[in-house]
């Protein structure tokens, strides 16, 4: 009898823990694997060595760190999409996009 | 579905395995004859680079490695240093393909050109004889809130009221002139760069606003402007810097392909993988 009562609230509690859990990871997992940080800290780090703040050997060694982070976030996304990424792709034209019409001062991103 | 930055583009012979050759593609360009860029092809090797043509265009490649290519700053100057060539010394205004786009061979190379054909041509009118210039405008932020305190009344006296203890709360007191100097800062900085870009109006045919990097900038901006009127783009940023000499740092970089004004964006169809 109580083993027939423990079996059926039990569940539905339990699923909302997971789906929960699960959403935390999902946000923790995208927040790691989303390239932008990664963009933004590889054009901050040039900027130093651009304004003399870090040698040219500091600027390699951080580089190296960030591009192993950009590794994996490519590697990520590929098993994400399903596909793998090394596998070469046919051809099918390409979409060109031109922006240089005059609107002077106007903001893109 | 579209290409991402490292993509590796070919026919349908399967997988590359280890110790393949590629072709990275780093423009496309007009031209009839065959040329040659010099040994300057990305990866170290010193391979040449050199045309690939489909009637009027040309891919500018160089043999490589069936790799992916990282985005480090090594790799990113090889890929813009051939654009560079072509602009400066073959007085060419190219298309610039993303970093790091590969084809498998040759033949997957004309495949593309034929496919895109079209949208590069009308691509390549639009973009003859124009070039991009960069502009970063970078100010120093402890001087500009001394500044600020000086001349911004209520920053002022709420900065004195906080030292003569006149609050009752130094915390909130302190959360509020964080927030004012914030806000002053701000308008500061959008009015500043307004003024650069009103003055630049009429010597660039477009511009573009790209996302300041680190705290000392408060401007970075591409400029799309005809080669003939370089010159006097160039003598325009010089008499702006003069006149904000001491309140703003300047940098100045091109000529460039117009690499902030157009966008390549591969279309590929998935091969079934084994």
């Amino acid at each position: 009898m109580l083993f027939r009562l423990l079996s059926l609230p039990v569940a539905l509690p339990a699923a909302g823990i997971r789906f929960c859990l699960q959403q935390v990871l999902n946000a923790a997992e995208a927040e790691l694997m989303d390239p932008e940080p990664i963009k933004e800290e590889l054009l901050l780090l040039q900027l130093k060595l651009e304004e003399g703040e870090l040698t040219e050997e500091e600027y390699v060694e951080r580089e190296a760190v960030l591009m192993q982070r950009w590794r994996e976030v490519r590697a990520y996304r590929a098993r994400r999409l399903g596909e793998q990424r090394s596998a070469p792709a046919e051809p099918a034209g390409a979409v060109v996009q031109w922006s240089g019409e005059p609107r002077a001062g106007e903001e893109q991103r | 579905m579209a290409a991402e930055a490292g993509e590796v583009v070919g026919g349908p012979e399967g997988r590359a395995g280890a110790g393949e050759e590629g072709i990275y593609v780093y423009c496309v360009i007009e031209i009839n004859e065959p040329r040659t860029f010099g040994r300057i092809g990305i990866g170290g090797r010193g391979d040449e680079v050199y045309t690939i043509h489909y009637r009027d265009l040309a891919a500018v490649v160089s043999r490589t490695p069936l790799m992916v290519y990282d985005p480090t700053r090594e790799n990113a100057l090889a890929h813009d240093r051939v654009n560079a060539v072509i602009v400066e010394e073959h007085d060419m205004t190219p298309v610039p393909m993303s970093f790091g786009t590969l084809f498998k061979t040759e033949e997957d190379v004309v495949e593309f050109l034929k496919d895109t054909y079209d949208a590069l041509h009308d691509v390549l009118q639009k973009m003859k004889g124009k070039l991009e210039f960069g502009l970063k405008v970078n100010w120093n932020r402890e001087e500009v809130i001394a500044e600020l305190e000086r001349e911004h009344e209520e920053i002022r006296r709420l900065k004195a009221e906080i030292l003569n203890n006149q609050r009752s709360s130094t915390y909130f007191a302190r959360m509020q002139l964080g927030r004012m100097v914030e806000q002053a800062l701000t308008e500061k900085s959008n009015a500043y760069v307004r003024e650069i870009y009103e003055q630049l109006r009429d010597s660039a045919i477009a511009s573009r606003s790209n996302k300041p990097i680190g705290d000392k900038m408060i401007m970075n901006a591409a400029f799309l402007v005809e080669r003939d009127k370089a010159e006097a783009f160039d003598q325009k940023l010089q008499e702006i810097e003069r006149r904000y000499e001491g309140k703003l740092r300047f940098t100045r970089t091109g000529p460039w392909a117009p690499y902030n004004f157009v966008t390549i964006r591969l279309q590929l169809e998935r091969s079934a993988v084994v």
